[in-house]
């Protein structure tokens, strides 16, 4: 039996689901959180997690996901918020003229009083606890219809229907939050969210993560100079040294700080914060193509580029949706997090946090130019709608902000470590074989005479014909943290440290920034392309990459004469 | 009178969705937007653009172009 829980947005749908299968997908307070069908077998039944809807006509992709999936479903499990009933009884009263077996599951109880059986009577729908059995045992259709020839009078009367069972069935109203009276102030609103963001990222970077990381790093150096004792073959030693554990070491002491990132940014997606951010952010978005609901995609990209591209779902525009997509992908993500840190605690060995922080807003920078371009030169067409949801403000609960945490930092370690060990061996091997499959230098390895080859097309913006940098580059085509992880090999190999690889700082800049806003690693490149299709997004990876190069250009040649 | 030009904080009665596109008005009905239906502005964005809207009990963002078309009364 196929089983579906239907409803509007954020009323604890994925929730739900998380409780009945045990799986982890993602919660969160704001609309649109779950952009595409989730479906997990338990026993006989097959139990599908849907994007939220307001109603049955799709306004957006992920709701027309859900719309197109009702027809599939033996038992619809209409999830009610308690605090949002008006609205969410509209949704019950369409699906009901569905005639599709139906059970209602209320959420959030704990924050209004309702009277559970008399809302069940009067809809003629069993109200049931969260258990497979009695959704499968109590599901039947409802005995009301509200059809009508007109959708407009469908729609009168479905709310009339909803004003005369809300005053029977609810105690009591929930009252407007007076935080909102700052948080949404006219004017310090978006100075506050500046703050926010500010503060968030000083947690992350300049507290208790710089001490870990450096602990770490020691721990990693410890271990490669034990190893480095043992007798046996030097081979054996470089390749565990300098081939695994140097790569590894460094993306597993950037831990700490992205977990800080994870959590701090958690705590607000459970406050209600994002709709209100999308809300501050709204008009200046829209000035250049985006939408209020652009941010929430790029605050997501921060993790993973990939779930922050599936959000641009949540956009009724399509081109300010194909826009958000695309700039998502330059959003620095936790993969081009390791590479912002490694030049960071180079440049700026004191005070990372801030510097880190103002990389973000240079990234900003270079996002709305992009935004602005695309704009004016592709997507000129653009109206600018903007209707979302204020999510009510929820006191976060640790725990659930904790276990969140866990999930987005496992995931991210289930990613890296997938590709990294793998990759860094390779690679090592690659750096130490020639052609002829002997051992060699670095020199004459394969990934030395290759590198050489490319190494002259990042020349401008290098000062030199660096093998080691144009290497790191093309890795970074596979997953950004490589780019971090092919520095340090070849650094290693070569006996120095990663900024002697550079001729100077400016050289360190000009690569940072190329490598923040050049093509995005693969999985975004497959993401965008089922999103937007390929022939706009091989446009856009030309014109990105592009873009970086003449800004890396740029700023290397000014940084040279200051 | 449209509800662009309503006053923060006054609560006036729909009269009437006067939008062209057919999505949007849907989308606004069944949000709620019905005749005779009581709202309240509650909060401006900088540039008093979009702006937060309180209906039955939950709030909506909307941008003031689409604000323009609907017409209200006290
Ligand atoms: N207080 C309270 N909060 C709840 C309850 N159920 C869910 N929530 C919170 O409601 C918010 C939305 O939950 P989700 O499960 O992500 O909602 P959803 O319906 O899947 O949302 P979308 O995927 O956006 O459609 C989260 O912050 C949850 O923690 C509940 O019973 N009580
Ligand atoms: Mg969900």
């Amino acid at each position: 039996m196929r089983i579906g829980l239907i409803g509007n947005q954020n009323s604890g749908k994925s929730t739900i689901f998380n409780y009945l299968t045990n799986s982890r997908q993602q919660v969160g307070n704001w609309a649109g959180v779950t952009v595409d069908k989730k479906e997990v077998s338990i026993n006989d039944n097959i139990i599908v997690d849907l994007p939220g809807v307001y109603s049955l006509n799709g306004y957006t992709i992920e709701e027309n996901i859900t719309i197109n999936y009702i027809n599939k479903l033996d038992v619809i499990v209409n999830v009610l918020d308690v605090t949002n009933l008006s609205r969410g009884l509209y949704l019950t009263l369409q699906l009901i003229d569905l005639n599709i077996p139906m059970v209602i599951v209320l959420t959030k109880q704990d924050k209004v009083n309702i009277n559970v059986s008399r809302l069940s009577l009067l809809l003629d729908i069993s109200v049931v606890d969260k258990s497979i059995n009695e959704i499968v045992n109590k599901a039947r259709n409802s005995s009301l219809n509200f059809k009508c020839e007109n959708e407009d009078q469908a729609i009168s009367k479905r709310y009339d229907y909803i004003d005369s069972i809300l005053s029977s069935v609810l105690d009591e109203c929930k009252e407007n939050n007076c935080v909102d009276k700052i948080i949404l102030n006219k004017y310090l609103s978006i100075p506050l969210f500046i703050f926010v963001m500010f503060i968030v990222y000083y947690i992350s970077f300049n507290t208790i993560s710089v001490y870990l990381n450096d602990i770490i790093n020691n721990w990693f150096l410890f271990i490669e100079s034990k190893i480095s004792t043992l007798s046996i073959p030097p081979f054996y030693i470089s390749l565990i040294n300098d081939g695994i554990l140097n790569s590894l070491g460094v993306v597993v002491s950037f831990i700490p700080s992205i977990s800080l990132l994870y959590l701090c940014l958690t705590f607000l997606e459970t406050t209600g914060y994002m709709s209100r951010i999308s809300f501050i952010m709204d008009k200046m978005f829209r000035l250049i193509g985006l939408n209020g609901k652009s941010i929430i995609s790029f605050i997501m990209g921060t993790s993973c580029s990939v779930p922050g591209i599936l959000v641009s779902r949540t956009i009724e525009n399509t081109d300010q949706r194909y826009i958000t997509a695309l700039l998502t992908s330059l959003i620095p993500c936790s993969a081009k997090m390791t590479i912002i840190m490694m030049f960071a605690k180079i440049l700026f060995p004191v005070n990372t946090g801030i510097y880190i922080f103002f990389i973000y807003i240079i990234s900003v920078f270079f996002i709305f130019l992009m935004a602005f371009i695309l704009r004016k030169w592709i997507f000129y067409n653009t109206t600018n709608y903007y209707i979302n949801e204020i999510t009510d403000y929820e006191i976060p609960n640790i725990k659930k902000v904790l276990k969140i945490t866990y999930n987005k930092i496992t995931s991210f370690l289930k990613r890296v470590s997938k590709t990294l060990i793998i990759s860094s061996i390779v690679i090592w091997f690659l750096y130490n074989i020639s052609f002829d499959f002997s051992f060699v230098n670095m020199d004459g390895s394969i990934l030395g005479v290759v590198s050489r080859k490319i190494a002259f097309l990042f020349y401008p913006f290098l000062g030199k014909n660096s093998y080691e940098c144009a290497i790191a580059i093309v890795e970074g085509f596979v997953a950004k943290e490589r780019v971090t992880s092919s520095l340090l090999i070849s650094s290693k190999l070569n006996d120095m440290s990663v900024a002697e690889l550079f001729n100077n700082s400016v050289a360190m800049y000009a690569f940072l920034i190329f490598n923040l806003f050049c093509f995005p690693c693969i999985s975004s490149i497959v993401t965008l392309k089922k999103e937007i299709g390929l022939r706009l997004v091989l446009l856009f990876l030309v014109f990105q990459t592009f873009f970086a190069y003449v800004v890396a250009i740029i700023i290397y040649h000014i940084g040279i004469l200051l | 009178m449209t509800l662009d030009k309503v006053k923060l904080h006054k609560r006036v009665k729909i009269v009437r969705l006067g939008m062209c596109d057919q999505k949007v008005k849907r989308r606004l009905q069944e949000l709620g937007f019905i005749r005779n239906q009581i709202i309240e502005k509650i909060f401006v964005a900088l540039f008093n653009d979009p702006i937060v809207i309180k209906i039955r009990n939950y709030s909506v963002a909307i941008s003031v172009n689409i604000l323009k078309d609907i017409e209200v009364c006290e």
